[in-house]
């Protein structure tokens, strides 16, 4: 048995759905769009189970958005089997609306349940509505719950028994014989709206029947606004909680990134103990368990971006934030919901990326996961601190205060930044121009977060990277491991060469190390040499691995960043005589870093959201070609003029 | 409509801050018009400019009771009556 969960956006749909089907959902993505779709398990009073599936929010049938195309068919069984009853959830604050789309709903001729949601805030607001009235206009059975706190539950589920039971189409007579609305807007724009009209003054007068309200002096909502969207008040206290959830996401998970590398590293060591050497040990410990780790080690980032994202979401606040930075963000090409997902992208693109699904419009969506990888992620600051540290650092400060190394690592970050505007500017006129969609968002009432709304949040969104974007990282890294790993070296040949040298030997003769070699002539041009070349190979597996893939080739302990600095320096090109490593090379190589998409995870996180391979396909054609044309460009017009 | 009475019908962008209106139509073949129409911008409907977001955008609305928020270029879809202060 199927029963549907339609609704407008805020009207508690999730809490309900939470609710209703305690602890799991399962999470995928419809075919083809980029649309969630989620299913639980619930049981009617009887204990008999049932499927309930939870509509994306509308707030009309009439498929204007992919949200509410995808809501139609499946209601129309026409992307999964029919639901055999539907409830709608209606915000009782905002009934008119919520109504609406019930109407569309009483059209489908399907057993509906309306839950008449957010009792505690009708009550709050001093508004009475004759729920047996409404039910009787409507035709249709009402129930008053109240998701946040679990209220009506119980009486919902009986009501859905009922629904299917004992199924009773509801039946208005002023609507007979219309026709849907979607038809009429096909055919004739005016009738269409005729139908709009008609159902709205319909729902007028039943509210003004069923609804009496005591009106408050003071709406709660509106006074803090005036103070949280003041322009001068409301942005400085922006400000400061931005700086707070980047602090949590950028510097706070920092102790828990440690704790799971150190503990994937002791599980390595434990498995490397437990297991006899042999080319399956490899597989297993080098392979798929490092892969493994590359999948968690993301997760305390994502866990402490979606907590501070829903509190944001459920307080209403997430919306104030679109409101205040929709003006800037406009003026790049972006909207306001843009804003949280692009800045904590700056710590990691991953949990950016996945914030983008808040943004309703899908353009705006596609366009802000296509350039979140342009920020500076944390990633590549080893990377820049790597090569500052080896060409700038002996440097004298510009203007005797400002130390060569700051200003590049600050030209980088704004580099990056400046080429996602520069792209997103470029999508909307090219392959995005066709999908214009207005801006319109709702402010929803304050409400205080639900806990469990945001606990349930985070852990659904982490286990949906561990389980579906995880498995595409682990099957990645593999690859790549094996890239490295093979031809293998003899042991014979390991014991000769004593541990540093081998790894270096092992490197080079790799597939890997031969790809390195092939690209030089490409690469030449950017002035990276083969051993840049090996490194940039192994760089596709996360980007600080290029410090470490350096250090192997430079056959330094990996561990001490002060040899490899030092061998960085005294490498001479046999050549010229002169240091291969000359900063317009490491210029040419941060360069590079800034603009490439070379992150594994980043891609698999991208097919997941977008559901296909086009879009992380473009996106690393677009990044790694602008990469190439920047340092080409940095290193050509670099050695001209003499560099 | 607009030749019929044309000095009182207006875009909707061109509310004042904390004016309110009487909302006269939407554009019928535009989605934007026709999403606004079935949000609840029925003829009829009184609307309300809350504020404007630093910078002059968004503008936030005031519609059935429900705070919307909406860039100038989408509020050009909504026409209005007469204005009156709020």
């Amino acid at each position: 048995m199927r029963i549907a969960l339609a609704g407008n956006p805020n009207s508690g749909k999730t809490t309900l759905f939470n609710a209703l089907t305690g602890k799991r959902a399962r999470i995928g993505n419809y075919p083809g769009v980029t649309v969630e779709s989620r299913h639980g398990t619930s049981h009617l009073p009887d204990g008999t189970p049932y499927t309930l599936v939870d509509l994306p929010g509308c707030y009309s049938l009439t498929a204007q958005s992919p949200e509410e195309d995808v809501a139609n068919r499946i209601l129309s069984g026409d992307l999964e089997q029919r639901p055999d009853a539907i409830v709608c959830v209606v915000d009782g604050t905002q009934l008119s609306r919520g109504l609406y789309l019930v109407m569309q709903l009483i059209a489908l001729k399907q057993p509906l349940v309306i839950a008449l949601n957010m009792m505690d805030a009708v009550r709050a607001n001093g508004m009475h509505i004759d729920i047996d009235q409404l039910a009787k206009r409507l035709d249709v059975t009402v129930v008053p719950i109240c998701a946040r706190r679990g209220e009506g539950i119980t009486e919902l589920q009986e009501a859905i028994r009922r629904a299917v039971r004992e199924p009773h189409l509801p039946w208005i007579p002023a609507f007979a014989g219309m026709t849907t609305i979607a038809d009429a807007q096909k055919n004739s724009p005016p009738a269409a709206h005729a139908l709009i009209d008609a159902r709205y003054q319909f729902i007028d007068t039943l509210i003004a029947h069923v609804v009496s309200v005591t009106p408050r002096s003071v709406d709660i909502t509106e006074r803090i606004d005036h103070i949280l969207l003041h322009p001068v008040g409301g942005l400085t206290l922006f400000v400061f909680v931005m700086v707070l959830l980047f602090q949590a996401v950028f510097s706070w998970s920092e102790p828990i990134i440690g704790a799971i590398e150190t503990g994937m590293g002791g599980l390595i060591d434990l498995a490397n103990g437990l297991i006899p050497p042999s080319s399956t040990r490899a597989l297993l410990v080098d392979g798929v368990l490092v892969g493994v780790g590359n999948v968690i080690v993301f997760l305390p980032q994502i866990a402490m971006l979606f907590f501070g994202m829903a509190v944001l979401e459920e307080s209403g606040y997430l919306a104030r934030a679109a409101f205040l930075m929709d003006g800037l963000m406009r003026r790049v090409g972006l909207q306001g919901k843009a804003f949280v997902p692009l800045l904590s992208s700056f710590a990691c693109a991953i949990p950016g990326i996945m914030a983008a699904r808040t943004i309703e419009s899908k353009r705006d969506r596609l366009v802000t996961i296509f350039v979140a990888p342009f920020m500076s992620c944390s990633a590549r600051l080893p990377v820049y601190v790597l090569i500052i540290a080896a060409l700038f650092s002996h440097m004298p400060p510009v203007w005797g205060v400002l130390s060569v190394g700051g200003l590049l690592i600050a030209a980088m970050y704004f580099l990056g930044f400046f080429a996602a505007i520069g792209v997103a500017w470029v999508l909307k006129k090219t392959a995005l121009r066709d999908a214009p969609q207005a801006f319109i968002l709702e402010l929803p009432a304050y409400r205080m977060p639900n806990i469990k709304t945001v606990t349930r949040s985070v852990i659904e969104r982490c286990s949906i990277f561990v389980s579906q974007t995880g498995r595409v990282i682990v099957a990645l890294s593999v690859v790549l491991w094996a890239l490295m790993a093979y031809p293998r070296l003899d042991a014979a040949e390991v014991v000769r060469l004593g541990e540093t040298h081998a790894s270096q030997v092992q490197l080079e003769q790799s597939f890997a190390g031969k790809l390195g070699h092939a690209i030089e002539p490409v690469i030449q041009p950017l002035g990276f040499d083969w051993r840049i070349g090996i490194s940039l190979v192994a760089s596709f597996a996360a980007r600080e691995v290029l410090v470490s893939a350096l250090g192997q080739i430079y056959a330094v302990n990996g561990q001490d960043d002060g040899s490899l600095v030092k061998a960085l320096r005294a490498d001479i090109d046999p050549t010229t005589g002169k240091s291969a490593f000359t900063p317009l090379v490491g210029i040419s190589l941060m360069v590079f870093f800034v603009l490439a998409l070379q992150c594994l995870s980043t891609v698999a996180t991208v097919r997941r959201e977008t559901g296909s391979w086009r879009w992380p396909i473009a996106q690393i054609i677009t990044m790694n070609t602008l990469a190439y044309t920047a340092s080409f460009l940095v290193y050509q017009v670099g050695s001209l003029i003499g560099f | 409509m607009t030749h019929t009475c044309h000095n009182t019908i207006r875009y909707l962008a061109e509310l004042g801050v904390g004016q309110s209106a009487i909302i006269a139509q939407t554009a019928e073949s535009t989605n934007t018009g026709n999403r606004l129409r079935e949000m609840g911008f029925t003829p009829g409907t009184e609307i309300r400019l809350v504020r404007c977001g630093p910078g002059g955008c968004p503008m936030q609305f005031s519609v059935r009771g429900t705070q919307l928020l909406m860039r100038a270029d989408d509020a050009r879809h909504v026409f209005i009556q007469s204005t009156r202060a709020a």
